[in-house]
């Protein structure tokens, strides 16, 4: 077979069987060639789509640090204002504490009048026992 | 000899509770003789509040009786007009605080225990008052046990007081107060209960609520109240005021009195509580009656002196429910 190789080579021939296989690698490469630009676009496309969205990011960034400014400002706002609540809430509950302060002591001394109004009672009926019994 | 403890308990001879003499005359006998054998140098300050005329005194009967008693005995019997003039409520047969401030303003001992004239020291109060460890403006208190302890009670031991199975009902005593059953223990030093001036002599229409009413003003005024971590006992008896509470309809036996806020209404007794100026008349030797005078008697009406407890000092009293 080889030396039929020879004698064609030199003829500048080849085998039907050599070129079908030649035929067949060549179709291969061509295949595996096809995949690898096919992936390529593939990528270029991802990679494209990245950057689009990068880009997006950029400019919301961007546009993000352009407001940081407005931003900061309505910070020290609310910060002020939460500070100014916080104080009135610390208001309310000492009054809160000292009006529940208060009714204690006026229930107290609601109690300590009614009972000097039970004494009061009793010396009066007390009294009127003794007038009683000495007419 | 100063006595290290006064003990001061009132009675008389009115059979109350049924076989009163009996049950104050077991345990007179029984504290005596366990504080004696535990070295504890007490007396005893009977004070017979009106007593009948027409039966014999206490302490008559405990110099017939128990002999061994009589030199630790000392007694005062005080005019039954004092009653009648004292009361605010027709209906409090008994004004048990006006009789025990009367003791407790003519005990000697450095330290004075006000209890009933139906309660067992038990075995750890008796070592408490061997130590001898009464801190001054400290209000000491102990547990109230209830025995049921058979038909003869002549015999009585701390074994048998101790004995759970005995028990009937038993009250915890809780921070601050330590309230519940407190007529029946209230042990502190003698300048204490003087600075104090005693129990509530100005609420006169109850019974009930006068010894809490005297824990609210001493936490208010500082003292340290505290439980000794023992118990005394007590035999149950008809017209007791754990019975007699379940029985009658309002929750108390008329004998008890008016309920009352004790725990918000304190009080400033005068300087002459306990019927300092009192007549006094010696009978016989430890025996002294009280005559009857005006001028001893506190007025019927005093409302400047019934008051808010001194110092709030931030402390909560209305949580302690032991009464």
């Amino acid at each position: 077979m080889s030396l039929l190789h020879s004698v064609l080579g030199a003829f500048g021939l080849s085998t039907a069987g050599h070129m079908r296989t030649r035929l067949e690698a060549a179709d291969r490469r061509a295949t595996k060639l096809e995949r690898e630009a096919h992936n390529a676009r593939q990528d270029v496309e991802r990679w494209k789509s990245k950057a689009e969205q990068l880009t997006a990011r950029l400019s919301k960034a961007e546009a993000a640090r352009a407001s940081v400014p407005q931003l900061e400002r309505d910070l020290k706002r609310w910060k002020a204002r939460d500070e100014k609540h916080v104080a009135q809430l610390a208001e309310v509950r000492e009054r809160m504490v000292r009006a529940e302060h208060a009714t204690a002591l006026s229930q107290e001394h609601l109690l300590a009048t009614e009972t000097k109004l039970d004494v009061i009672e009793a010396a009066l009926g007390v009294l009127d026992r003794r007038t009683r019994r000495s007419l | 000899m100063t006595p290290s403890l006064s003990i001061v308990i009132t009675g008389r001879n009115d059979g109350y509770g049924g076989d009163f003499n009996g049950r104050f005359l077991r345990t007179l006998a029984f504290n005596h003789d366990r504080l004696s054998e535990h070295g504890v140098a007490h007396e005893f300050v009977l004070v017979e509040w009106a007593p009948p005329a027409d039966r014999p005194r206490l302490s008559d009967l405990v110099r017939e009786t128990l002999p061994r008693v009589r030199p630790v005995l000392a007694s005062y019997h005080v005019d039954p007009r004092y009653h009648e003039a004292c009361s605010l409520n027709s209906r409090l047969a008994y004004m048990e605080f006006l009789a025990k401030n009367v003791g407790v303003r003519r005990a000697r001992g450095r330290a004075i225990l006000t209890t009933n004239a139906d309660i067992y020291l038990g075995s750890g109060v008796v070592k408490f008052l061997t130590g001898g460890s009464i801190e001054s403006r400290t209000v000491y208190r102990a547990t109230r046990t209830d025995v049921k302890l058979g038909a003869d009670e002549s015999h009585v031991h701390w074994d048998l007081l101790e004995d759970p199975r005995n028990h009937t009902t038993y009250k915890t005593i809780q921070p601050p107060l330590y309230s519940g059953g407190s007529g029946d223990f209230i042990l502190l030093d003698r300048d204490g209960f003087h600075s104090l001036r005693g129990f509530n002599e100005i609420y006169r229409l109850a019974r009930i609520g006068i010894d809490v009413n005297f824990l609210v003003k001493a936490y208010s005024s500082g003292f340290r109240i505290t439980d000794i971590g023992s118990a005394v006992y007590h035999t149950s008896h008809a017209g007791s005021y754990r019975i007699s509470k379940n029985n009658a309809d309002d929750g108390l036996g008329p004998v008890w009195g008016n309920r009352w806020p004790a725990r918000s209404v304190v009080y400033e007794n005068p300087d002459s509580w306990g019927l300092r100026d009192a007549p006094e008349r010696s009978i016989d030797d430890g025996t002294t009656w009280l005559d009857f005078s005006w001028d001893a008697v506190p007025p019927l009406v005093d409302l400047r002196r019934l008051v808010l407890p001194p110092a709030r000092l931030g402390r909560e009293m209305a949580s302690d429910a032991g009464d």
